[in-house]
């Protein structure tokens, strides 16, 4: 029964490690990526509504904030 | 197993304590993902960022402290509960948005690999809190006292 508990602990340990682990490169790799996906990005056509993106950086994390105004 | 105990409330307690200083670095942020869709938390999210952190930081001593880490492993399991939980929600409504997890530690955003980790993190901590005695001198309640103790009891 201890041996069980051992194993279940172990993989479980091993397997929080790994993905946590991968989490990290994947930040890592993201720093380098910027991906945007604001639906309905601009002004002009027939619409009075205007979207606005604004972009901020912080240690390796990038933020999108969409602002929505009427003209 | 005493071991694997122990590495695991260092592992927790590092997972914790990065998540509460990378939340607190980047409290801005923190607020914006709870102020913003699909948490929308406008008006309360400061209390709730200040009681999450707070919550990790809670968790993270209890664990790391031995008399302790029983309860710490029940609250940890709790907190990693609501956690996945959380993620899960944000998986289904809105997958990859940001979850306010982390910011520089780590993965920040919602995704299966995310509340997997999480998820696992909730069963060993719960699975942990089970498996261990009650004391940390390695008795339960309803264990005898001590072979030694009971004779001297006997004797006097």
């Amino acid at each position: 029964m201890e041996k069980l508990r051992t194993g279940v602990v172990s993989v479980l340990l091993l397997a929080a490690l790994t993905l946590a682990g991968a989490g990290l490169m994947e930040q890592s790799a993201m720093a380098n990526k910027i991906n945007v996906s604001c639906s309905r990005i601009g002004c002009g056509g027939g619409s009075d509504m205007c979207v606005s993106i604004t972009f901020g950086m912080s240690g390796g994390t990038i933020s999108v904030n969409c602002y929505m105004s009427y003209r | 197993m005493k071991i694997l105990e122990r590495v695991t409330a260092y592992v927790v307690t590092v997972l914790l304590v990065g998540s509460a200083l990378d939340k607190i670095v980047h409290w801005p942020l923190f607020i914006a993902v709870l102020e913003g869709p699909p948490l929308s938390l406008k008006g309360f999210a400061s209390p709730v960022a200040g009681a999450v952190i707070m919550a990790e930081c809670l968790v993270a001593l209890s664990v790391a402290a031995r008399q302790t880490r029983r309860d710490g492993f029940l609250l940890g399991g709790l907190l990693f509960a609501l956690f996945t939980g959380v993620i899960l929600v944000l998986v289904f409504v809105r997958p990859g948005t940001a979850c306010g997890c982390t910011f520089a530690f780590g993965t920040g955003r919602a995704d299966p690999l995310h509340a997997a980790m999480n998820g696992i993190l909730t069963f060993l901590c719960l699975f942990l809190r089970h498996s261990m005695p009650e004391h940390p001198s390695g008795r339960t309640a309803g264990d005898a006292p001590p072979r030694s103790a009971s004779l001297t009891q006997v004797q006097s």
